[in-house]
């Protein structure tokens, strides 16, 4: 009989472990998965039972673990997200313990029986899975886990820090709880461990917090000399009209001379020489960069600025297009900064190595999206299209191509956005919509 | 019936552009019609007022009057959506693709003596002929699906096949020979708008049978012309298999 309830006690704390897990985890659990994950996980409880009742949290640690590392692919994630709930139950553990101490109960003498035993589980599941919705909501609405970039001395200072939490109160509810002389030694145990649970929780969400300034100073920074070598960009151009305001004092003067001499031949080849081939130059890259005044969003502009300017140091000839004020894209910046960034990449790999290579890039503002056109030209064979968007291939040849299906991923995560990629005889062509409005359901 | 409108402000130009598009329609025996030369927006804009007619547009860009090509584009485009807008203009640094997008323009031609405006004139009349008679033709039949704001096309015969997005259940990738389209769509949608040389091989995937190279019945693979390998549901292989005796 004891074994029965033993069991479905298990059962309903495994349930609820996981409850708080999916509170927690920034990626969704489907119906299906969730069945199948308490089928998994209670037959491997029940099996671990048998040899130790301890061994139970292992087991659950590891294939909730390992479960969420397929899914997410996040290693901080998968660990915060297993191993956070053990914590959250024996804190509510706890808590709940206090609360009958308050009262001047006797835990140990009233969950004897299994009915206050159920009353019991069931003001720590009340507890819990309060709690993990909060701590969820801070994870994924104000932290963001999932798109932390963490360095990995990071990482193992939070897996450790989180590791040695769980390790201190986990030995306590196994050993410590029955050896208390007085309820009121019980009391302050529970209360004291309980606030460092807290306590140690605030730190680790504070280092979080602080790693992601620091990413985002990371990312400004690299803004900022984007837009310093556009700015020594406008600079060159500024000093190159100079040069040529000069020289075309000169030029003039010189050709008045021949005309007043009535040279015609001198006049000719003069013209044939110096003026048509600065007319040329006046055509060529330097003067094609002026449209990017019109994009008014600095990462966006230093991105691309930084990428013409290195194109044009391959001798791609490279045009931007805008026509009006770009002010606003429904993205993320960083995202949209990271998908121009992939595709200018490849634009440029792919027309370096033709003889006139080319990249045309225009920002087209329609009345309800943003179109952003990518063109360039490429060196023949390309493979097959639908082989673009996959890891490791790209028209230069293996492990060159993790680029579009990144860009690929990225776009993904956004229901505002499509993509048409299309070859066209040595042409590229590559055109990504943003919808403004977000309301499209 | 296709009708067709130039508007050109130099009239030597509008004379050369309307006896290419005349020939072209003569030898070609395209159902068109050219019903207006004329260097006047105003003329073109009030011509097609509440009509229902599709047109192919044959504009300039600098009118020399109170409105550009531009402005007359997006008029065009109000009154009639599914026309043809071509842009012809001498001038090259007039923003080529912001043009051809913004008014979804089918091209944008520069003419000189050293380009192949003609050419490009003649294929636009030949895409707006198939596209416009497509729906009815075998060979020329298109998808047309909604990308962004826009209609987009794809011939039926360059479609090798529709599958969902496996990282965002609401979109829907479209390979064809040389173009992948991720749109917003629902396999259901897509299959509606298809005729029966297209069929599902799985829930997620919608194979044109004229590209289908083999199925491996034991791997449950289906392999294409162009290469391209899709998983096969157990359940769809075998009227698959029907369908390709």
């Amino acid at each position: 009989m004891y074994s029965i309830h033993y069991n479905i006690a298990t059962l309903l704390t495994l349930s609820l472990l996981l409850i708080s897990i999916c509170n927690i985890s920034p990626v969704k659990f489907s119906k299906k998965e969730f069945l199948g994950l308490i089928v998994i996980l209670s037959i491997a409880s029940l099996i671990a039972s048998n040899i130790s009742q301890y061994l139970i949290t292992v087991v659950f640690i590891l294939i909730s673990g390992l479960f969420l590392y397929i899914k997410t692919k996040n290693i901080l994630v998968t660990i915060i997200t297993a191993i956070l709930p053990m914590g959250f139950t024996t804190v509510c553990n706890y808590i709940a313990i206090s609360i009958f101490v308050l009262f001047n109960i006797d835990v140990n003498e009233y969950t004897k029986t299994f009915s206050n035993y159920l009353v019991f589980v069931l003001i720590c599941m009340i507890l819990i899975f309060i709690l993990s919705r909060i701590i969820g909501y801070i994870l994924n609405k104000k932290i963001k886990l999932l798109e932390l970039e963490i360095l990995n001395k990071q990482l193992n200072l939070i897996t450790i820090s989180i590791l040695f939490i769980l390790g201190i109160l986990y030995f306590n509810i196994v050993y410590g709880n029955d050896y208390y002389p007085t309820n009121k030694a019980l009391f302050a145990s529970c209360a004291l461990q309980v606030l460092q649970f807290v306590f140690t929780l605030y730190i680790m969400f504070n280092l979080i917090k602080s790693i992601k300034t620091e990413t985002e100073i990371v990312h400004k920074e690299e803004l900022l000399k984007q837009l310093q070598s556009y700015t020594n960009e406008l600079e060159g151009l500024y000093t190159t009209m100079r040069e040529f305001r000069h020289d075309y004092i000169n030029t003039l003067s010189t050709m008045v001379g021949y005309i007043k001499e009535k040279d015609i031949e001198q006049l000719e080849t003069y013209f044939d020489e110096k003026i048509i081939p600065t007319g040329k130059s006046m055509d060529s890259n330097n003067f094609k960069l002026g449209s990017l005044k019109y994009i008014k969003i600095p990462e966006i502009k230093g991105i691309i600025a930084t990428k013409a300017i290195f194109a044009q140091e391959k001798n791609i000839n490279f045009s931007i297009e805008a026509k009006e004020e770009i002010s606003k894209i429904a993205m993320e910046l960083l995202d949209l900064g990271k998908i121009i960034g992939i595709v200018l990449d490849n634009a440029i790999e792919a027309a370096e190595v033709c003889a006139n290579g080319y990249i045309r890039l225009a920002i087209v503002k329609k009345s309800d999206e943003t179109n952003i056109i990518i063109i360039n030209n490429y060196k023949l064979p390309i493979p097959p299209i639908y082989t673009l968007y996959d890891q490791g291939v790209s028209t230069k040849g293996p492990n060159r191509g993790l680029g579009l299906s990144n860009l690929k991923k990225i776009l993904s995560k956004y229901i505002n956005t499509s993509i048409d990629i299309s070859t066209e005889g040595e042409e590229f062509c590559l055109n990504i919509k943003i919808i403004n409005s977000i309301n499209m359901e | 019936m296709l009708k067709v409108y130039i508007c050109e402000d130099d009239a030597k130009q509008c004379m050369h552009v309307k006896s290419i598009i005349e020939k072209a329609i003569l030898i070609e025996a395209y159902d068109m019609e050219l019903v207006m030369f004329t260097s006047d927006p105003h003329k073109i804009i009030e011509s097609i007022q509440n009509t229902n007619n599709t047109g192919i547009y044959f504009l300039d860009i600098d009118l020399k009057t109170d409105i550009d090509g531009f402005i007359l584009a997006e008029s065009i485009r109000k009154q009639d959506p599914r026309g043809f807008i071509i842009f012809i203009t001498a001038n090259a640094d007039m923003l080529p693709l912001t043009f051809k997008y913004k008014c979804e323009a089918m091209d944008y031609i520069i003419k000189g003596p050293d380009t192949d405006y003609i050419k490009r004139i003649n294929s636009c009349l030949q895409e707006a002929n198939d596209r416009f008679s497509g729906q009815n033709s075998l060979n020329t039949k298109v998808f047309n699906f909604k990308f962004g704001d826009t209609i987009s096309h794809e011939r039926f015969d360059n479609i090798i096949l529709f599958e969902n997005n496996p990282d965002n259940p609401h979109k829907i990738s479209m390979y064809s020979t040389n173009r992948v389209v991720d749109f917003r769509s629902a396999l259901k949608e897509v299959e509606k708008n298809l005729d029966e040389r297209f069929a599902k091989c799985s829930n997620r995937c919608i194979i044109n049978l004229d590209m289908l190279d083999y199925v491996d019945k034991k791997g449950n693979i289906v392999t294409m012309k162009t290469g391209q390998t899709v998983l096969a549901s157990t359940r769809y292989i075998r009227s698959l298999l029907k369908k390709i005796q």
